[in-house]
């Protein structure tokens, strides 16, 4: 019976945690006996031995970044050395290594699900995704893209952090459920050039050329260009299978997509720094085929694509005033273009969507009367452009052209109250005046205790929204069937969160935390029919969820690492009271670093496991376990690096829940067991 | 189930690993606890009450991410005597320490701190990025995954310690009385 089936499954998992938490907490008692010999054996080094030694380092401490660091929340911290380590080959692949966050493919674009909302075809817009502090989130959609589409090569990545729970109070729109800010690697860190080729399965292929340098004169500086291809997967969809009875009308080459999955990309990256100023600049141009005859159209059809391109330059100083202050400063000005190409009976119909914009940020940070940290901030952004058109290519036909200016503005502020030594009281506020939806304020309010060595405690409570994006505000097809009619009078959506966590640091290396929320969204935006049977985005969900999660980290001694972590996570849909779809109830994870022949080779294992996640139809999708390889070896002198990779080792075949522009499709299936082999050199 | 064979793998391997020598990168507190230990060595305190103790106090104020290093030191041999690692519950127990290491979470009220133990032969220590220029005498940071310090040569002089010019030499940044930004 399905009841006891899930309890048992329930509670097998919990032993399994357990007996994992014991086993990591009894190595780390064993593991404690020998780190006395290691500091032991450090103190006999001289000062000039301890400065030539490598550190791990346990805190992120940062520059302008401190934003992210000093969110009172929970973060989590992933380094270059654990991309490299883990294989990890996109920042989805990164994400889905995290916490209570899952990602999902459409064959198309990876969506990630945070704190059991993951609601397919979400463009990623509930997430603040930034690069070195500068806004992903594109100005049309609101599209935050995390595969191949990203605009970095992950070997450009320093470290990933991951700030967990609204945070509209310093970012404003999309600070919905977490900010993940990428940090790119600095000029000094490769100090000199880099090469890397990789070969993977369905035919892929990946290059990467980069430079980077510190000069003593003129700063430093990074430039680096990948090229990406490949040619996808044979994948077979059985709503498109003529045998099958209930086949869609479009069916056809037996339900199978062949040489329909392919993707290609080039990205440019160059950032250059001095004194205090930083001048960055990234472009990416992408295409994908389309397998899933999305959006009715024909099956198996070498013209269903989309193509999209991202570029930005950014601009930023940062200063100190005096002993008490600093100031930051930035500017930038942001393109991005999208494209999808859909085949109706042979005939092209395009969509598109085209952005700009430019913008900046003021800072000032200080400390005043000894016992406040305030920050205070003002950001304006100028939306050049935000058009988007629907055309048929030939004969040609325009559906829609939209064109859009806009400008929005915000000024938050925040302070940090040392109450007395072991409780800090950070609070901060924000408002926003949104494009087209008027204003909004944004609160934070957070209660930092520290009431032994090691141990902290966070009560927090934050107010986060999301505008309705352009496409939501303004697209509008009435010719489709059914028709799609615009909707400007959207608001904000809007989310409180009340968030618990505990943070412990045990002997030696072992950190354990434990993170409970609960949340409300209001005015979650979704499509429904009118009254005259048009398809129209309103404010019309309301969502509620309650989440707890756990997490033990351990280093060890040698270098080698572990950690394991669960999330039990409802999510329902409170005007229906049904579970929302693609939200698994439980997600657990486990990674383990070993490095074996003295530091030369690195194992890396991951295992993770997701409960039934529900489809739009009601059904729901089995749970699974993937696991992960990926075997690093270096060369003595460290210019020659080699990883070999088995992703889904095990070649478990599964699904995800589809988005509703794929239907009749409501389950898309994802990759078997799949192969990288890389190789990096350093010159 | 294979998150307990997989578990398993940890264990064992860990105890492989941790008897290794020559490892390539050591845990951040493990490495300045040492750096501390030997800072303490390169610094003269004045003649009198300090020197005519038996311990060496070294104070932590503030919780650290890691203690487990700073524990270690305790009864250990310094300068012919013995370290004595001590957690300050409050800041006015600061005055009686010959050594005080000072955590980031101490940032705003550094200047309260500093106050407390003006004139008295405290050795202060820090691993914040600015204690340097707010008055902390010797400050580590990271500079490419390494630990380097800075040192406020002008605080250790009003307090009546002795720096020696070894450490001075090795140190990536010094304050002195006329000048404000590096050597």
């Amino acid at each position: 019976m399905k009841w006891r089936h899930h309890w048992i499954k329930k509670a097998a998992w919990c032993c399994g945690l357990i007996a994992g938490a014991l086993c990591l907490a009894a190595a780390g008692v064993a593991a404690a006996a020998t780190p006395a010999s290691d500091v032991s054996d450090l103190k006999k080094l001289s000062i000039e031995e301890l400065m030539e030694i490598e550190v791990e380092t346990v805190t992120s401490a940062s520059k302008y970044e401190q934003k992210v660091t000093e969110a009172p929340s929970s973060v989590t911290v992933l380094k270059a050395e654990d991309i490299r380590r883990y294989g990890y080959r996109t920042l989805g692949d990164i994400l889905q290594s995290i916490r209570g966050v899952s990602v999902a493919y459409d064959r198309d674009f990876r969506s990630v699900g945070v704190r059991g909302f993951g609601r397919p075809g979400d463009f990623n817009s509930h997430v603040l995704l930034m690069v070195d502090g500068h806004r992903m989130n594109d100005n049309v959609y609101d599209k935050a893209p995390i595969g191949n589409d990203f605009i970095l090569d992950v070997d450009l990545i320093d470290r990933v952090e991951i700030s967990r729970g609204p945070s509209s109070s310093l970012y404003g729109s999309n600070a919905f459920f977490a900010v993940v800010n990428v940090i790119t690697r600095r000029g000094k860190d490769l100090g000199g050039g880099e090469v890397s080729g990789e070969v993977a399965s369905f035919n892929t292929v990946k290059g990467r050329l980069s430079y980077g340098k510190e000069w003593q004169r003129a700063g430093e500086g990074i430039a680096s260009a990948t090229g990406y291809d490949s040619k996808g997967d044979r994948l077979y969809f059985s709503e498109f299978d003529p045998a099958n009875p209930f086949h869609d009308p479009r069916a056809g080459n037996q339900g199978i997509a062949q040489d329909r999955d392919g993707e290609r990309s080039g990205s440019f990256f160059a950032k250059w720094s001095s004194r205090g100023f930083t001048l960055e600049g990234a472009l990416i141009s992408r295409e994908k085929d389309i397998p899933t005859a999305a959006n009715g159209s024909d099956f198996n059809n070498p013209g269903n694509r989309t193509t999209a391109e991202r570029s930005y330059v950014d601009a930023r100083y940062d200063s100190s005033i005096g002993q008490q202050a600093d100031v930051a400063a930035r500017i930038y000005v942001d393109s991005s273009e999208y494209s999808r190409d859909d085949v109706y009976s042979g005939i092209v119909n395009q969509d598109r969507g085209s952005g700009t914009d430019l913008g900046g940020e003021l800072q000032l940070s200080g400390r005043f009367a000894e016992r406040h940290r305030v920050v205070a901030g003002a950001t304006y952004e100028g939306n050049l452009r935000q058009d988007q058109s629907n055309t048929d290519q030939i004969p040609f036909i325009s559906y829609l052209s939209d064109e859009r200016r806009s400008r929005s503005w915000a000024a938050y502020l925040q302070d940090e109250v040392i109450i007395v030594p072991s409780l800090v009281l950070n609070a901060g506020i924000r408002y926003d005046q949104t494009c087209f939806s008027g204003g909004t304020t944004n609160p934070r309010i957070a209660l930092i205790l520290t009431p032994a060595q090691g141990s902290t405690v966070k009560f927090l409570y934050g107010s986060a929204f999301r505008s309705p994006s352009v496409y939501e505000l303004y697209y509008r097809s009435p010719a489709s069937s059914p028709p799609v009619v615009s909707n400007p009078e959207l608001k904000p959506e809007k989310i409180k969160t009340y968030e618990t966590v505990y943070e412990q640091y045990f002997a030696s290396g072992v950190r354990t935390t434990i993170d409970g929320y609960y949340y409300r969204i209001d005015d979650l935006i979704d499509q429904m029919m009118n009254a005259t049977g048009d398809l129209v985005f309103g404010n019309i969900e309301e969502v509620e969820a309650r989440g707890l999660e756990l997490e033990l980290e351990k280093r060890f001694a040698g270098g080698a690492e572990g950690s394991v972590n669960y999330a039990l996570q409802r999510a329902t849909n409170t005007r229906t009271g049904d579970v929302l779809t693609n939200s698994p109830e439980h997600l657990g994870k486990m990674k383990i670093a070993l490095p074996f022949v003295n530091d030369r080779f690195l194992a890396g294992i991951e295992e993770q496991y997701t409960s039934d996640r529900k489809t739009s139809t009601g059904r729901y999708l089995g749970n699974l376990w993937i696991t992960n390889l990926t075997l690093l070896g270096r060369n003595v002198a460290r210019t020659v690096e080699v990883s070999a990779g088995v992703y889904n080792l095990f070649g478990r075949s599964y699904s995800n829940p589809a988005p509703p522009d794929l239907i009749p499709i409501t389950t898309v299936p994802q990759d078997g067991r799949t192969v990288r082999f890389k190789v990096t050199y350093a010159f | 189930m294979f998150v307990a064979s997989a578990l398993a793998v940890i264990l064992t391997a860990g105890h492989l690993t941790g008897a290794r020598a020559g490892q390539v990168t050591r845990s951040e507190y493990d490495v300045k606890a040492a750096f501390v230990y030997n800072f303490i060595k390169f610094v003269t305190w004045p003649s009198g009450e300090e020197s005519s103790r038996e311990t060496v106090q070294l104070c932590i104020l503030g919780s650290l991410p890691d203690t487990a290093a700073f524990d270690d030191l305790d009864d250990k041999a310094i300068l012919g005597k013995k370290l004595r690692i001590v957690y300050l519950k409050d800041m006015q127990e600061a005055r009686n320490c010959s050594v005080l290491f000072l955590s980031s979470k101490l940032s705003p009220r550094l200047p309260e701190v500093l106050e407390i133990i003006r004139g008295r032969p405290v050795l202060t220590i820090g691993d914040t990025e600015g204690y340097g220029r707010r008055g902390v005498m010797i400050n580590m940071f990271l500079e490419n995954k390494r630990i380097r310090f800075e040192i406020n040569e002008e605080q250790a002089r009003t307090a009546g310690l002795r720096i020696s010019v070894k450490l001075l030499k090795l140190a990536g940044k010094v304050y002195m009385p006329d000048v404000r930004d590096g050597q």
